[in-house]
């Protein structure tokens, strides 16, 4: 008998199944109404608990909070991105290239939690940073349990999925582009500005948009760095099931976070392929 | 933290393979083996030799999944609905309440099948809930790391010697004592705790950090990143064994906290409620309160020497209205959210 | 102004394999010579050691006397077009052609001009807002070509240019490049294993085998006299015979191959020893009667038609197999199994070092 490829979707459209089904459960939850101070809800739909989220200051402010730490995570990212991608993809020296990959990939197999610790100890009060600084007779700086910290794990935990996503990109523009244009007159830096940077910018986008989803979704660096005071949408969502209960008002919650997500999302897919766009098929006649 | 999304989708996948598993097996309830669902450190720390002792007697295997809080719990027990993949819960006081609230969670306590239940201190039972232990609600301390060696009241961590020196529960731990204490000091209380919040908003300064996650808090006390972490008396047990000294006050106001097990409907009722008694029973009470630091709910067991110097003084200790904290806990929340964010 | 390319002793090798070995070349002002051979041959190394993407081992590189190996790649006046043309593929073709101009900081007003001048040259004006994506090869081609033409490079250096081109274009284009590059007397190098395209465009050639220049020059001369049989057979010769020296007539020498002889020059290159090779293509061997004076009796074993002319394949009664060609003149081919006699037509032949 002959296998059928489309059998090798099975898994994966069931898969999908069960997601798009607790997730159809999920925004169901979402319109009816929950029994104060119970585990029960009841109906008629009503629109109320979406009301009640778009109403409330912290869900308001927890979005800010989301969009703005998202945006300066996946932008920091990119800073630090983007070089060790370009190392990857061109230096010559393969002693560097595996440094770099190999100190990527650690970061893979160390768990999410082992990690939080690992940098608590690192960035904590009584820290190796703020040990040093004491030690050079200066004052120690605040940088676990508040926005610096959280900032500093999530960005440590999108790196490798950046880089590896960019690094798939460079790979693709051609190495002869670049002799083209050091052979015109353009310097290393110029090459970089005029050649690599603006025909990187399709992967750039889908490396920073895999960030950004990452780190719109963060809930264990918040929650273990962030001191109880870094208010990003996972973690109030947690929090307000562990607190309130009320199911159907978190259901709503989470699908009004969703939303907004998915809305940052399209916009830089839009993004994306208006910069595709320009130079479609490329990559095909070179 | 022991809840990982990923994790938990996969676990939620899985538990639905179980369940679906465990329907096509009817001789499986006729096993001999009940599942507890408890906190990984309950579990360890306590429960483990003792459920020994119980399948020694009784025959009865004992197993266990793992829950990472009472509220967490919650969610699960309520996923299995009718088909619980565990017998016994493990969970605090007000969660009990709350599950309560859905007739088909839990099952009533059998209470003339429970020799020991006549035994249980007033206000440790409910009819779906036995108290395993209960605790006070207060101040642990590193006395190397705190000035002068002592805490005796609440007030004092509000003094610049504490300046991002504490570890305080977040509104989702303990139900919210935290953000009661501090109303009651400021001159509000379980109707109005707009007074506590501001209150804790004055200690902002203070907090290194608001924890959720009660092992993170116990490291970072260990590890001298903080000199006080406001938390239950098994804090004090759990440190000592790692060779570091803590003491605990409990100073006024004093929440008294109950914690302990209910019984889940899903046809082994029966050998849950043997459990249940052994739980409440002298003996265990005994070792719960000599091993675990924790009260004892059982009017025949004293407290421990060691856990009676953490005790309330007379008239100290408070106690709140369960039903009421479940009512408002979200709007609590959301308020000290807006309160304390950076 | 043309300039004048010399290497001197060029080597580079690879983990421990020579790219290049001992390379030394003289290329005249405004001339083109083509590097030809097989892949592998070295010839792209010596390229692009030239435009400074490989830094060789030893050596030396100058353009007028001037040396370009301490340069960067730059900062040396060589415009190279691509194998695959390395058009900018985010930028329009005016602004790949005025790439060049703009890192040199040449201003506007002057680029301008310029740009229109290279895109006029190579006839694409009408093209200039376009994108890469939306050329044909041979459209990117010139685009290519006028890129590297604008800024006015001391040395031209093109890596296979016509690969990937068809047929019919392929010409067109090789015409019309010797012909801008002779018009603007730029040295030009390119790097071809197509001996054709070699012996269509260029003024010298050089043959490279294993990293070493194996002849170098005129096409006519490379195309009649192969100096090595390895020339001879990359020029495409189809007999290479072994042979004996027999005799000489004033300064030729008379040879035999089995039972055929021919009076042929003396070699390229002189051979001091061991058997000769009679490299004899296929229209040396010409068919006649079986009783020709002098003709050895042979079989056609093999026809084939190639247009004006036929190509046979020869069983000769001395055991040699031999290819043959001869101008159909509007007739049939010869049957196989039909019975000739052939002779060799010396000036047609040379003798080559094995």
């Amino acid at each position: 008998m002959r296998a059928r490829p489309y059998l090798l979707l099975v898994p994966a459209l069931a898969a999908l199944a069960i997601f798009a089904a607790a997730f159809a459960l999920f925004v169901t939850v979402s319109f009816s109404t929950a029994t104060p101070g119970t585990v029960l809800t009841h109906g008629p739909a009503t629109l109320a608990n979406y009301r009640s989220v778009l109403a409330s200051p912290l869900a308001r402010d927890t979005a800010i909070t989301t969009l703005r730490l998202a945006g300066l995570m996946t932008l920091l990212t990119a800073l630090l991105g983007y070089p060790l991608a370009y190392v990857l993809a061109r230096s010559p020296s393969r002693l560097l290239r595996r440094t770099v990959l190999f100190g990527l990939v650690v970061t893979f197999l160390s768990g999410g939690v082992t990690r939080a610790y690992a940098w608590l100890i690192i960035l904590g009060n009584k820290g190796l940073i703020n040990q040093t600084l004491v030690a050079l007779g200066l004052s120690p700086v605040k940088l676990a349990y508040n926005e610096t910290g959280v900032t500093i794990g999530v960005v440590h935990f999108l790196l490798p999925f950046f880089v590896l996503t960019l690094l798939a990109a460079l790979k693709n523009i051609p190495l002869s582009l670049e002799e083209a244009a050091r052979n015109l007159g353009a310097s290393r830096w110029q090459v970089f500005i005029r050649v690599v940077l603006p025909l990187s910018i399709p992967g750039l986008v889908s490396a920073a948009s895999l960030s950004f989803a990452g780190a719109l979704s963060a809930f264990l660096f918040p929650e273990l760095l962030g001191g109880g005071r870094v208010h990003m949408a996972s973690n109030v969502i947690y929090e307000t099931i562990l607190t309130d209960f009320n199911l159907p008002r978190v259901a709503a919650m989470a699908a009004l976070f969703l939303v907004l997500a998915l809305a940052a999302l399209a916009l830089l897919g839009l993004l994306q392929r208006r910069s595709a766009h320009l130079w479609a098929g490329a990559g095909a006649k070179t | 933290m022991r809840r990982i999304f990923g994790w938990s989708r996969l676990a939620a996948v899985f538990a639905t393979l179980v369940m679906v598993a465990a329907s096509v097996a009817p001789a499986s309830a006729q096993e001999k083996k009940i599942t507890l669902l408890i906190w990984s450190s309950t579990w360890n720390g306590l429960i483990k030799p003792l459920a020994e002792q119980f399948t020694k007697d009784t025959g009865i295997a004992v197993d266990i999944e793992v829950e990472a809080s009472s509220m967490e719990g919650l969610v699960k027990v309520q996923a299995m609905r009718g088909k619980p993949t565990a017998d016994v819960w493990f969970t605090a006081q007000g969660v009990a309440e709350r599950a309560a609230s859905d007739p088909g969670l839990l099952a009533p306590m059998p209470v003339d099948k429970l020799s020991n239940w006549k035994d249980v201190i007033l206000g440790g039972t409910s009819s779906t809930f036995a108290a395993a232990y209960y605790y006070p609600f207060g101040i642990v301390y590193r006395p190397d790391l705190v000035p002068g060696g002592k805490i005796s009241s609440w007030e004092e961590l509000w003094g610049p010697a504490f300046e991002n020196k504490l570890a305080l529960p977040a509104p989702s731990f303990f139900s919210g004592r935290m953000i009661l204490v501090a109303a009651q000091m400021a001159g509000g209380g379980i109707d109005n705790v707009d007074p506590g919040i501001a209150k804790l908003k004055a200690i902002k300064k203070n907090v290194a950090f608001w924890f959720t996650s009660d092992p993170q808090a116990r490291k970072a006390l260990a590890q001298g990143e903080v000199s006080v972490m406001v938390t239950s008396s098994s804090t004090v047990k759990t440190l000592a064994d790692q060779g570091v000294t803590v003491k605990m006050v409990s100073p006024k106001p004093a929440p008294i906290i109950f914690e302990g097990v209910t019984i889940l409907k899903g046809g082994k009722e029966e050998m849950a409620a043997q459990f249940v008694n052994y739980v409440i029973s002298q003996q265990w009470q005994k070792t719960i309160t000599e091993v675990w630091n924790m009260g004892p709910v059982n009017k025949n067991v004293a407290p421990a020497g060691k856990f009676a110097d953490v005790l309330p003084k007379d008239g100290d200790s408070v106690t709140f209205n369960e039903t009421t904290i479940n009512e408002r806990l979200g709007g609590w929340t959301e308020k000290f959210n807006q309160a304390i964010g950076q | 102004m043309s300039r004048r390319l010399e290497i001197d002793d060029l080597a580079k090798s690879y983990a421990g394999v020579d790219a290049i070995a001992g390379v030394t070349l003289a290329v005249p002002a405004g001339a083109l010579i083509t590097l030809l051979g097989p892949s592998g041959c070295g010839k792209t190394t010596l390229m692009r050691s030239i435009a400074g993407f490989v830094v060789p081992d030893r050596g030396r590189i100058r353009v007028d006397g001037k040396d370009l190996l301490a340069l960067p790649p730059e900062k040396r006046s060589t415009a190279m077009l691509f194998q695959n043309y390395s058009l900018f593929p985010h930028m329009t073709v005016a602004a790949n052609v005025g790439f060049g101009l703009r890192m040199q900081r040449v201003p506007r007003t002057e680029a301008e001009p310029r740009i229109a001048e290279a895109l006029r040259l190579t006839r694409i004006t009408e093209l200039s807002a376009r994108y890469p994506a939306q050329l044909s090869g041979g459209q990117q081609q010139r685009v290519a070509l006028a890129r590297a033409l604008v800024t006015r490079p001391d040395i031209l250096l093109l890596d296979e240019p016509f690969g990937a081109l068809d047929q019919t274009l392929r010409e067109q284009v090789q015409i019309e490049l010797r012909k801008l590059q002779q018009s603007l007397g730029i040295t030009t190098l390119v790097v071809t294993h197509d001996q054709l395209e070699a012996l269509t465009l260029s003024d010298l050639i050089a043959v490279m085998n294993a990293g070493r220049i194996e002849q170098l020059g005129p096409p006519i001369e490379i195309y009649d006299r192969p100096a090595t049989a390895f020339v001879a057979r990359f020029m495409g010769v189809e007999n290479l015979l072994t042979a004996k020296l027999v005799g000489r007539d004033g300064d030729r020498l008379r040879v035999a191959v089995g039972a055929l002889e021919a009076t042929v020059a003396p070699p390229v290159a002189p051979i001091y020893q061991g058997p000769l090779t009679l490299a004899a293509r296929a229209d040396a061997v010409r068919i006649g009667a079986v009783d020709v004076p002098g003709a050895v009796g042979a079989r056609i074993a093999f026809a084939s038609n190639r247009g004006a002319s036929a190509l046979y394949e020869l069983a000769t009664d001395d055991g040699q197999v031999l290819q043959a060609a001869e101008e159909r003149r509007g007739g049939a081919l010869r049957a196989p199994g039909t019975r000739v006699g052939i002779t060799l037509a010396g000036e047609s032949c040379s003798i080559v070092k094995a």
